[in-house]
């Protein structure tokens, strides 16, 4: 929480705002410093029901959340932002450890209609991730 | 006169001779004489007739004798060779790590093996079926034995038995089409299973574990190439970028991993559409252009002589298998390069990938489709990937009911790869 209101204050709140949810902290810097290189605004939290506080209060433009995590598991908290009318808008984009093709089904999987845009693997290049975060935020 | 009628004249008539008795008499006389001398020489035939055949009789009963002496061994043999056959069948039974159980034609338990009996933990040879049957109503032990003494075999894949697990088939004992018996076979599969599930666990562990590492190595990489005091330092620079590519490396072998297990338990769903395959291919030619020019080979497009029928088919499957055939030959040449084409056969599409490369050697091309074995081959030669990538893509092409083949390859001189779809749509896999 501590980490998010810092970030909010230190960054342009004009650039669009990116929550990344992952519980390995090296992972997370290392997505914030490169998305940030490129003008986005980073929040970050390392688990579902933390991601779910953040998202409510800051309603970022998109959100990166991991499947697998201690506390509150992704699929949970999505389906917790889907729920709730206050963030039920709100872009959400999985951060999969899951193989290419399993990635590329993930969202037939998903219960809830609608509830993510999709996919991104990680292990991603970072120039290509920032490719698929610009194409799922005009989505 | 015969001898014995004259014998038998003197005495009843004295000493008169023929000449002197009337001629009837005379007449009568000689036709008895004629008839004494014809049952002489009939009785001396009798004879010799008599000893000829008691001489034959004898010579009979020896050879008669001889022969049941030689059945008499070769009875005596055989019952031993039987006897043989039998405590050899007994003793392969026995020691089998099978177990088997024979039942009659009403069902009754005939024989268990050793194994069996093991198995099952019950020395009691009459009701281990019923053992079996009470342990595992679910499948019906019963009902399957009398289906197999109708003639139906049936197979139970796997049956967790305590600490064991075991795979169960029914058969028949048929002697000329007639059953007269049913068999049980009990094979432990548990060490194959074990393993199964080890693969299983490591795979899924090699997904959620191995993935967040390399994510972070190959990040880090790139990060450091994007800082401006790398870039000063070309012998820093080269090094991160080892660095980032081997990263990159061990995340296809983890991905190909991980689609094998997918495809190889019909975990992908196919979503099949109108594809137009020369757009597919010639971007993925572009995006693979880098790896050429790396290695300072071509890579071109010949353009189609003819327009290309759509078909239908899960495009990003389809990248998957260009991109595998095109990199396996970037990989695979020194020198020259790689041709891409397509071609219109009038109810196929080919796709052929031709390359100048090592070529691919006999003994290699009858394994190059199999599971790892094709990664034993290819690890030496290529020094990249997982190598499951023609397996992959094999698999893949036939989901969606095309044909992957290696259509030609001399050592030295380079491999042409063709992969073919059929212009009628495929139906799509269920789960899609």
């Amino acid at each position: 929480m501590e980490k998010s209101n810092m970030n909010k204050n230190t960054a342009a709140l004009a650039s669009p705002c990116i929550l990344i949810v992952d519980d390995d902290e090296t992972l997370l810097k290392i997505y914030k410093t490169k998305l940030t290189q490129v003008g986005f605004r980073i929040l970050t939290a390392e688990n579902g029901a933390e991601a779910l506080t953040v998202a409510a209060k800051e309603r970022p433009d998109l959100i990166l959340i991991d499947m697998k995590m201690p506390v509150m598991d992704g699929l949970t908290a999505v389906n917790k932002l889907k729920e709730d009318p206050a963030t039920r808008d709100l872009k959400v984009v999985f951060l999969t450890a899951f193989s290419d093709s399993a990635t590329a089904d993930i969202n037939g999987n998903i219960k809830i209609e609608n509830a993510t845009l999709g996919a991104i693997k990680k292990g991603i290049g970072l120039d290509d991730l920032v490719v698929e975060v610009r194409r799922y935020m005009t989505k | 006169m015969n001898r014995i009628l004259e014998r038998q004249l003197k005495r009843f008539i004295g000493e008169a001779t023929l000449d002197s008795m009337p001629l009837p008499w005379q007449e009568l006389l000689t036709a008895i004489s004629d008839t004494y001398t014809h049952s002489d020489d009939d009785r001396s035939l009798i004879l010799r007739s008599i000893d000829i055949a008691s001489k034959e009789f004898v010579e009979l009963n020896k050879k008669l004798k001889s022969e049941n002496e030689i059945i008499e061994q070769k009875v005596q043999d055989r019952t031993q060779e039987l006897d043989y056959e039998r405590t050899k069948l007994n003793e392969i039974a026995e020691h089998m790590a099978t177990g088997a159980i024979l039942l009659d034609s009403k069902g009754v338990v005939t024989f268990a093996n050793t194994a069996a009996k093991k198995m099952l933990k019950t020395s009691d040879e009459p009701t281990i079926v019923r053992t079996l049957d009470e342990r595992f109503p679910a499948f019906a032990i019963m009902e399957r034995v009398k289906q197999s003494l109708d003639g139906h075999s049936s197979l139970i894949p796997e049956v967790e038995m305590d600490e064991l697990i075991l795979s169960v088939s029914f058969g028949s004992l048929t002697n000329e089409s007639r059953v007269f018996g049913a068999l049980i076979w009990l094979n432990d599969i548990t060490a194959q299973k074990m393993l199964e599930r080890a693969k299983d666990q490591f795979l899924a562990i090699a997904s959620h574990e191995m993935r967040t590492p390399l994510a972070i190595i190959r990040g880090s990489a790139e990060l450091l190439l994007g800082n401006e005091h790398v870039h000063a330092d070309p012998e820093f620079k080269e090094r991160v970028e080892v660095v980032e590519k081997n990263a990159v490396r061990l995340l296809d072998i983890v991905n190909d991993f991980l689609d094998v297990q997918n495809i190889d338990q019909g975990n992908i769903p196919l979503k099949i559409q109108p594809v137009d395959v020369s757009k597919i291919l010639e971007e993925t030619c572009n995006d693979l252009a880098h790896l050429a020019q790396e290695k300072n080979l071509f890579l071109k497009l010949t353009p189609p002589a003819s327009p290309i029928s759509t078909i239908h088919v899960d495009p990003y499957r389809l990248q998957q298998i260009f991109i595998n055939l095109i990199s396996n030959a970037v990989h695979n040449t020194q020198k020259g390069g790689i041709t891409a084409s397509v071609v219109d056969e009038g109810g196929f599409v080919r796709v052929l990938i031709e390359d100048t490369g090592i070529g691919i050697s006999t003994k290699d091309q009858t394994r190059l489709f199999k599971k790892f074995e094709t990664s034993n081959t290819f690890l030496h030669s290529r020094e990249y990937g997982s190598g499951l990538g023609l397996y992959i893509s094999n698999l893949l092409a036939q989901r969606m009911g095309g044909e992957l083949k290696l259509e030609k390859s001399e050592m030295g001189v380079g491999s042409t790869f063709g992969v073919s779809f059929p212009l009628t749509p495929v139906a799509p896999a269920a789960s899609a």
